[in-house]
């Protein structure tokens, strides 16, 4: 964990609900990888809002020292501000070794989680169906990758040909409106439960994104209780194996 | 610079520095290593330990209120026994004295907890937290039980409600000094959905307890009370977001001060507060970089943003 600060080069407006901030920041880039996020904060004396918000790069160029992060435009940001930020927080996402086909689910919540896994997945000629509803549908997913299959799913996470693509999937990823973030994981892995004969070991993540205070594991707030012992979701997340929370 | 934060006895808490993180702010171990110089602080406040087990709480546990936030995390931790095996290397290695917390679930696990730490070297003092809810008259009996059952000084973080009985409670019954205070406790109601009308949907309530700067002013007045009437060393706990915060305090009589919610959100502000009040303010080196000093004292955002706006204000001009 380090505190580094990064300043927005660009805004581009990707439709009326988010944005994307190209922002260049000196020597975290790199390290970057799907399933980080990072705890951002304006450069200003201003308590409001009062944790920072955890940013999930949507794209990185370690070349150029740069990322981009997708986020509603409900709040507005400026070209050349500086925003501090400490990262990074998590575990990348834990890919099988031998992998054909992902599946991302994004329910109820914008996909903003997963959009990083996407270009390094495609890049290792894997293939991603994202499956989006409720409120994720406002992200404008015509802006992805053309050979990401985009899937709407209603709201009670039915979707066409769902059988199939719960069959082919080797690993799913899911994340889920953080409101109620565990009921609603629970409703995910009953209907993965109800579609599977069995849900293996390692192949149905819940990406948690409720917001953390501190991001180091000091606080505890972001603890887990699993079938067997805690998780510490800043520090082992945002990824939980879904098998291991004793939901039956 | 030595300080006592204790009234006199067999063993006294002396810092160098008036300047801690409170209890449940940097967790058990190191976790802030890489942000925070732990040689800068006056010492190191434990997460709460409680005798038994105890699981996280169940639901929502951070709500941001505004300017702040609401957190109920139940107090995890696997007990004093685990906590002391997996701790107890690192505590003695840190540099600085190491007070434990002991949150208060029953007189007789306090009493046991008290007893643990007083075999331990790596402990220093203990400090007990206690339930908003529980009447001072429990206070004293508590805290007069743990007295007996160590010669380690006890500090006692008096709840929100009532802190100058509870205080008085806790100096009568031999407590080597108090903590003022434990954040308040409050209730949300978060906004599940706004349906297509424009109506909110609210959530289930949270209760936990509040963090954020506008508890500084409410706490400056505890204190001021509790050091004209209670007689033994008052450390200052609440709101303190900046150095002049944490001066505020001492010049309310507080011996010194403990600094939670803002490390998580500027993790260097509680080093800046420790350096400011351990008279550690030095001139900055004649040409040194902004940045090669220390960004909160530096220039270069300033500059940065000045300079974005000169050239913002060139190109529209062209």
């Amino acid at each position: 964990m380090r505190e580094t600060q990064a300043i927005i080069d660009r805004v581009s407006l990707l439709n009326e609900h988010f944005q994307r901030l190209h922002l260049s920041v000196e020597n975290l880039a790199g390290e970057i990888k799907p399933g980080h996020s990072l705890l951002a904060r304006r450069d200003t004396r201003e308590w409001e809002p009062y944790l920072r918000p955890r940013w999930w790069p949507s794209s990185i160029n370690p070349a150029t020292n740069s990322f981009s992060v997708d986020l509603p435009t409900s709040t507005t940001y400026q070209q050349g501000e500086i925003i501090g930020l400490l990262g990074l927080v998590g575990e990348p996402f834990r890919h099988r070794r031998t992998l054909r086909h992902v599946l991302l689910l994004a329910v109820d919540t914008p996909p903003l989680p997963l959009l990083l896994s996407i270009p390094f997945l495609l890049s290792n000629s894997i293939n991603v169906t994202l499956v989006i509803s409720g409120s994720g549908l406002d992200y404008p997913t015509k802006l992805l990758p053309p050979e990401v299959e985009v899937i709407q799913a209603d709201d009670q996470l039915n979707w066409s040909n769902q059988v199939m693509t719960v069959g082919l999937a080797d690993q799913v990823f899911v994340t889920v409106n953080p409101d109620r973030e565990l009921e609603r994981m629970e409703t995910v892995w009953k209907v993965f439960h109800e579609r599977r004969a069995e849900v293996p070991k390692l192949y149905l993540f819940g990406v948690m994104q409720s917001p953390i205070p501190c991001g180091v594991g000091a606080c505890q707030a972001c603890l887990l209780a699993l079938k067997e012992g805690l998780t510490t979701l800043c520090i082992e997340g945002p990824a939980v194996d879904l098998t291991m929370m004793g939901w039956g | 610079m030595t300080i006592e934060l204790t009234r006199p006895a067999k063993q006294v808490l002396t810092v160098d520095i008036p300047v801690m993180a409170a209890s449940g702010i940097l967790g058990f171990g190191d976790h802030y290593r890489d942000l925070i110089d732990f040689k800068k602080l006056g010492a190191f406040v434990t997460n709460a330990v409680t005798y038994e087990p105890r699981r996280p709480a169940n639901g929502r546990r951070v709500q941001p209120i505004p300017t702040g936030t609401l957190i109920h995390t139940g107090l995890p931790n696997p007990g004093i026994s685990k906590i002391m095996a997996k701790y107890r290397q690192l505590w003695e290695t840190l540099p600085l004295p190491v007070i434990l917390h002991i949150a208060v679930t029953s007189l007789e696990h306090a009493r046991k907890c008290a007893s643990r730490a007083e075999a331990e070297s790596a402990i220093d003092a203990i400090e007990l937290g206690f339930d908003d809810e529980q009447p001072w008259q429990e206070t004293e009996e508590v805290v007069a039980a743990v007295v007996k059952n160590t010669e380690k000084p006890v500090l006692v973080r008096v709840p929100f409600i009532d802190p100058l009985n509870h205080a008085r409670a806790a100096a009568d019954a031999g407590a080597g000094g108090v903590v003022v205070c434990a954040p308040p406790r409050g209730t949300v109601m978060p906004i599940l959905e706004v349906d297509p009308t424009g109506m909110s949907i609210y959530d289930r309530p949270i209760s936990g307890r509040i963090y954020g700067p506008l508890t500084k002013p409410i706490v400056l007045r505890f204190v001021e009370q509790v050091v004209q009437q209670v007689k033994i060393p008052v450390i200052a706990c609440g709101g303190i977001h900046r150095e002049q915060d944490a001066r505020d305090f001492l010049q309310a009589g507080a011996r010194a001060v403990q600094v939670d919610s803002v490390v998580w959100v500027k993790p260097t502000v509680l080093e800046l507060i420790a350096r400011d009040l351990g008279g550690l303010v030095l001139t900055r080196p004649m040409g040194a970089l902004a940045d090669e000093w220390h960004r909160g004292y530096g220039q270069t955002e300033q500059i940065a943003r000045e300079e974005s706006q000169r050239r913002r204000h060139a190109q529209n001009k062209s």
